[in-house]
């Protein structure tokens, strides 16, 4: 399975978030933080696999890169993750 | 063009100008859907139905018929993530734009310090600690 689905059509990047390993209210700090530069949806199982769609408001940026910032930035965020 | 369009969550009614929101409620509470809906009163017309265990819905018709339907539905997505994530605990200060996460890490590492350079200012020279003449096991013997 792709870390980051692209929708060409609608141009969106779709993740699937495994809150085993990512802290929920990190998604939902990082999806604010991104909300400034997309438009940005999260629905799922907070116990499971959340969706995160992002569709970058700016036509210039590429999705894969978006989606894969998104990781990124819930990691960061993640408090005592590695430390 | 099409009379309707399902993007996620939306379902955009381009033929009578409105759209349905549907709100999962173990993600965005009815109090973040509140706070959200009530940015929207200005520029839209909003019922909120459903059934606030399972599916809230969120029908809204702006106010003027030449408005973006997608667009609407987009930023009321927006406004439900920024007033749930508000209620998320602080950890940090997000008032700067993402940026590249690996980028931070390796501006940090770029100044690495040994033990003799001693960075936490603990180094005590060895007369100090053990005396002149001696070591540990001599004074400990004596």
């Amino acid at each position: 399975m792709e870390r980051v689905e692209i929708n060409k059509t609608d141009r969106e990047a779709r993740l699937s978030i495994d809150t085993r390993f990512y802290d929920y209210d990190s998604v939902l700090l990082t999806a604010k933080a991104f909300a400034e530069s997309c438009w940005v949806y999260v629905d799922g199982d907070i116990n499971s696999k959340l969706m995160v769609c992002l569709k970058p408001k700016s036509g210039e940026v590429s999705l894969e890169e978006v989606g894969y910032e998104f990781y990124n930035y819930v990691l960061g965020l993640m408090k005592n993750a590695g430390e | 063009m099409k009379e309707q369009k399902i993007i996620n969550n939306l379902q955009l009614n381009f033929d009578k100008n409105f759209l349905i929101v549907s709100v999962n409620p173990k993600i965005y509470s009815l109090d973040v859907v509140y706070s959200a809906a009530k940015g929207f009163l200005d520029k839209a017309y909003l019922v909120i139905d459903g059934d606030p265990k399972n599916e809230i819905i969120v029908e809204i018709k702006p106010k003027k018929k030449a408005s973006d339907l997608e667009t609407l539905g987009r930023d009321f997505n927006n406004e439900l993530i920024r007033f749930a994530a508000d209620k998320a605990p602080q950890r940090q200060d997000l008032s700067e734009k993402p940026k590249s996460v690996s980028k931070q890490f390796s501006e940090e590492d770029s100044e690495e310090m040994s033990y003799i350079d001693d960075p936490l200012g603990i180094a005590r020279p060895w007369e100090e600690v053990y005396g002149k003449g001696g070591d540990k096991q001599d004074r400990q013997r004596s």
